[in-house]
């Protein structure tokens, strides 16, 4: 190589380290998730039981749900919204949280419509839809439930599909709701106690602002949150829960006005029910025991 | 009572550096131009001594001088000579009966007058007599100063490797150094032309007939620049020293070009000089400088350049924990291997940063890089054929707040091959196959939300991108001014799995109506894949989100040449747009959302217009452009969707500006330009206000040598500090603008050149 040329290609070396290079990523600092693993009761599961002398069997039960998650030191918080099959254990969860202790939260989340911007909510719009949820089963998730009806000003979805099969001697009595349930885990919401619950208003929706998380409550499971990991606290699934007190099945059952043997959603708004509007209200408030943690 | 003068002007015909791998062993197929009007420049005053000053002048196709450098002279003859070939008026040279610009050289020469004389002071005529005409191409041999009585072979210059579309818009190296507002900057100085509205004054980002700036592609030597402005309102990341023309394709672009919808904007880096060629500036926030110099024996060159900024160290001075810091280069070697074959290399790359240290821990903004490396290999045939063969490798980075870093790894090779089937038509085959490779940081599924996880994925996951792309291209030229061109290219373009093919037939015609009045046509298709807004280096859609853009470009118009050398084109436009990207305002908020959904493609739009531009050579002594876009942009203009007019529509841009020659190197130049409001997001309320500005630039050069010179140059945009409104806010029925600014650019710079 000649002296011109090396310098040629010093000279071309050297301009091209002029331009500095970008800069990589650095190390975010640690962070995981905190979960749920969402099990199934074995009358979730499809096994029979008794309420109002009815033997109920749970032919399906997806549900709508948002997992909240907030870090007990780090006061940071994730969260997350599925669609899941809860016949089969499922499990869900809510990233971006410094690691750590963090408390966990599940709750069954309705769409709602936004009455200010005239759209319906897009971030819950957008769940995490586990498999075995089948595309009707999401359709019928998507139809509003409840529309005032003066005009479109408000407006939600369901957040639970149920489909509950009762026999009672000859009597047959199939009972297809799409039910409007916004609830906490470990809400007072629908206990046996707690029926008259203000939480329970008519109608339900308004103006809250459905992004708001609820509180972290003490009694809220507490997960160790590790770095780009999940760690999971049980829940448990259970529609028996909902029968267990002053609904009976035998109430669904007399809403069958028709006698066609399905008691719709039609039905079960037209049915009078005890301290609430409708037979499907107060099905909406019942279902909030359908999930609760597992206590250790 | 001054003395007569005697003068002599003769013109000569100099090799130029293409001529270092040209053959002289073909037929001679090149007429050269002809002087049409008689030059006197005067005897400068003060002045004493005979002197000869020989210039290198551009002529360009139309006859006009394009450009005039000084290669040997002193002054004051040197700037007086200057002037009188600027005014000279030229017959254009030939190329198989077709007219195409040429390089020549023109050799002044000053006679000191008798003292006795009392005859007033004249100057001969340019010696106009016939002059061999050189084969194509030139001769390899270094051209000299030709002696008043030599004659040099003409070296036809028309960037014949770069097509001529009827309807396009060029600007030539002198003409985008004296825009004032452009800044030097040759791909800010096409907003002089129609057609072309910015977004916002002195952003130097364009809706080119209704298509946003992310369906513009910019090139220079047919290379694509990932960027071309330092943190988008900065300088260039190309030097002007590098540039020779700009050509601005709104429609019908020449078969090279595509995978863009709205536009083409072409550079064209200068030849390889033969002689050792310098230029430099130095300005408030930065320097920067190229040079370029013969090797070998004038068989090689070796060119270097960049810019560099200071504005780290001018912001800490009273920001200490913010830094801005940006940075390029330009490099490029020429060999040529014999008198056909040249390989080149051109390499470019920028850096921009941002960052700002907070709590102790240093948040980067934004950081960006580029680097490109093109190597070609040319041949130019005995028949006027020319050959390219080129590979091009470049990697971007970027880093976006949140520490997101992507990296993007580019390859690609292409060639073609142009050669006159008779006299009268030129074909042209080509083809080309680029990959792209994305990488970037993906960070846990579990440490950040879904939304972010899936936006990394989506912006930055894994990916190979190609495009390949082939056409094939006929000119037909029947007689002089004629040029019908018909262009076959599609496009293939793959990504993640997802697979789009993109035809693009394109049609153009210039024929003469009259000797003074042309008719010019375009017709053309044009797919596009999805693009952001605005193009950020290594970050793109994956798996081409709602398809491929495409434009359907029709325009129709004339040029007329009118007296003074004054040239007038119109042309009315009609394009229609499906499935572009663009950007979303939200009253005084332009916002480019780097999201997923951001992909979706947007309405349809139906841009329509007519384009009015009338300027005079701005290298003439006097020298005046004025040019007008009368627009609407509609959008959802389908039997489904309502229509509805663009947010960024502006119904008309009209500009005037003009270039003074003052005499002992002043030269000042000034543009008015105003341009009409954005519909209101408010009912009711109309259009914004119209927005005016006023551009100043003002020159001294002093000049020695042949190339020689330093300029001391004064250039301000928007001097009047004129507001821009952007939004208008409405409560309780009142209404107040939401101004923007004044963006205001002052600039103090000094440039030479050796």
């Amino acid at each position: 190589m000649s002296r011109s040329t090396k310098r040629v290609a010093a000279l071309f070396g050297a301009l091209l380290s002029i331009p500095a290079c970008v800069p990589a990523s650095e190390a975010p600092p640690p962070a995981g998730a905190a979960g749920a693993r969402l099990e199934p009761s074995a009358a979730a599961r499809g096994e029979p039981f008794e309420s109002d002398g009815w033997r109920v069997t749970v032919e399906k039960l997806v549900v709508r749900v948002r997992i909240n998650a907030f870090g007990v030191r780090s006061n940071g918080y994730g969260w997350d919204t599925y669609i899941a099959d809860v016949m089969r254990p499922a499990e869900i969860f809510a990233p971006g949280l410094r690691v750590g202790p963090a408390r966990v939260q599940v709750e069954l989340a309705t769409r709602k419509f936004f009455r200010e911007q005239g759209t319906w909510d897009a971030e819950w719009d957008d769940a995490v839809v586990l498999p075995g949820v089948a595309p009707d089963d999401l359709r019928w998730l998507t139809d509003p439930v409840f529309v005032t009806p003066s005009s479109f000003e408000a407006a939600s979805s369901a957040s639970v599909l149920v489909v509950l099969r009762g026999e009672r001697g000859a009597s047959r009595v199939t009972v297809r709701a799409a039910l409007e349930v916004d609830s906490r885990t470990d809400s007072p919401v629908g206990s046996c106690a707690g029926d008259e619950d203000e939480e329970a208003g008519w109608p339900p929706g308004g103006d809250e602002d459905v992004r708001r998380p609820p509180p972290p409550e003490e009694d809220d499971p507490v997960v160790d949150v590790r770095a780009n990991d999940v760690v999971y606290a049980p829940f448990e699934v259970r529609p028996e829960e909902v029968f267990r007190c002053e609904v009976g099945f035998g109430e669904l059952a007399a809403a069958d006005t028709n006698g066609d043997g399905v008691v719709d959603n039609d039905e079960l708004l037209a049915a009078p029910a005890r301290s609430y509007a409708s037979l499907r209200q107060m099905l909406d408030v019942r279902f909030g025991v359908l999930l609760r943690p597992v206590k250790p | 009572m001054r003395a007569p003068l005697l003068l002599s002007l003769v013109l000569c015909c100099a090799a130029l550096p293409k001529a270092s791998f040209a053959q002289p062993a073909a037929p001679a197929e090149v007429v050269p131009p002809k002087l049409l009007d008689e030059v006197k420049p005067a005897y400068p005053e003060g002045a004493t001594g005979d002197a000869s000053v020989v210039l290198e002048i551009v002529v360009g196709a139309d006859g006009s001088v394009e450009s005039v450098d000084v290669v040997e002279g002193t002054e004051p003859f040197a700037s007086r000579a200057t002037q009188a070939a600027r005014s000279a008026r030229f017959e254009p040279a030939r190329r198989a009966g077709q007219p195409t610009a040429a390089k020549i050289r023109l050799l002044v020469s000053f006679h000191a007058p008798p003292p006795a004389s009392a005859d007033p002071p004249t100057a001969p005529p340019l010696d106009t007599r016939p002059v061999p005409t050189s084969p194509a191409p030139p001769p390899p041999a270094p051209a000299r100063v030709a002696k008043p009585a030599d004659v040099e072979e003409v070296v036809v210059t028309g960037r014949r490797d770069e097509p001529r579309t009827p309807t396009e818009h060029r600007l030539g190296r002198s003409e985008m150094r004296l825009l004032p507002g452009a800044f030097g900057d040759p791909f800010r100085a096409i907003d002089v032309l129609p057609g072309v509205v910015p977004i916002v004054s002195g952003l130097p980002y364009y809706y080119i007939r209704g298509a946003p700036p992310s369906a513009v592609g910019y090139f220079i030597d047919e290379v694509r620049v990932p960027y071309l402005f330092h943190f988008g309102l900065g300088p260039g990341v190309i030097q002007p020293a590098l540039v020779e023309e700009v050509a601005l394709h709104p429609a019908a672009y020449p078969g090279r070009y595509g995978r863009f919808s709205g536009g083409i904007v072409a550079g064209t880096t200068r030849d390889p000089p033969k002689e050792l060629y310098g230029e430099g500036q130095i300005r408030l926030f930065d320097a920067g400088a190229y040079v370029e110099a013969p090797l070998a024996n004038g068989r090689a060159t070796v060119g270097v350049g960049g810019r560099y900024s200071y504005t780290a160290g001018l912001v800490s001075l009273f920001a200490p924990d913010v830094t801005i810091d940006y940075r390029d280069y330009n490099a490029r070697f020429s060999w040529a291997l014999d008198d056909r074959w040249r390989l080149s290399a051109l390499a470019i790359g920028s850096f921009d940063y941002a960052s700002q240290v907070e709590e102790g821990i240093e948040e980067v903004y934004f950081a960006s890089e580029f680097h490109r490396l093109d190597l070609r290999a040319d041949r130019r045939g005995s028949d006027g054929a020319t050959t390219r063969i080129a590979t091009t490798f470049g990697i971007d980075r970027t880093r976006l707040e949140d520490a997101r870093f992507a990296q993007n790894l580019v390859a690609g090779v292409r060639g073609r091959h142009r050669w006159p089937v008779s006299r009268e038509v030129e074909v042209e085959l080509g083809a080309d196959v680029f990959a792209e490779r994305y990488s970037g940081d993906i960070p846990n599924r579990y440490s950040v939300s879904r939304r972010a996880y899936e936006e990394a994925l989506e912006l930055f996951g894994a990916r190979v991108d190609t495009a390949t792309g082939a056409w094939a291209s006929a000119t037909y030229k029947p007689r002089p001014g004629w040029d019908l061109t018909g262009t076959l290219r599609g496009d293939v373009f793959t990504s993640d799995g997802a697979a789009a093919v993109g035809p693009s037939p394109r049609a153009s015609m210039r024929v003469p109506v009259t000797s003074k009045v042309a008719f010019l046509g375009a017709l053309g298709v044009a797919p596009q894949p999805p693009a952001f807004a605005i193009p950020i280096p290594a970050i793109g859609y994956r798996r081409l989100p709602g398809g491929l853009s495409f434009a359907y470009q029709k325009s129709a118009g004339a040029e007329l040449r009118l007296p003074w050398r004054f040239t007038l084109k119109t042309v009315g436009f009609h394009h229609s747009y499906f499935d572009l990207r663009a950007f979303a305002r939200n009253r005084n908020d332009i916002e480019i959302e780097i999201v997923p959904t951001a992909g979706e493609p947007s309405s349809p739009t139906q841009a329509y217009g007519l384009e009015v531009f009338l300027m005079r050579k701005l290298s003439e002594r006097y020298s005046a452009f004025a040019s007008g876009t009368l627009s609407r942009a509609v959008l959802g203009s389908t039997r489904t969707e309502p229509a509805g007019v663009s947010p960024f529509d502006r119904t008309w841009v009209a500009q005037v500006g003009g270039v003074v020659d003052l005499g002992r190197n002043w030269r000042a130049s000034a543009r008015y330009l105003s341009y009409g409001g954005w519909p209101s997001d408010e009912p009711g309320v109309g259009r914004l206000p119209p927005f005016h500005r006023l551009d100043l630039r003002l020159e001294k050069r002093w000049i020695w040598g042949e190339h020689r010179f330093m300029g001391l140059v004064l250039e301000g945009l928007n001097v009047t500090a004129n507001e821009e409104v952007l939004a208008t806010t409405c409560i309780e029925g009142r209404c107040r603008h939401e101004e923007f600014g004044p963006v205001v650019a002052p600039s103090i710079g000094v440039e030479g050149a050796l």
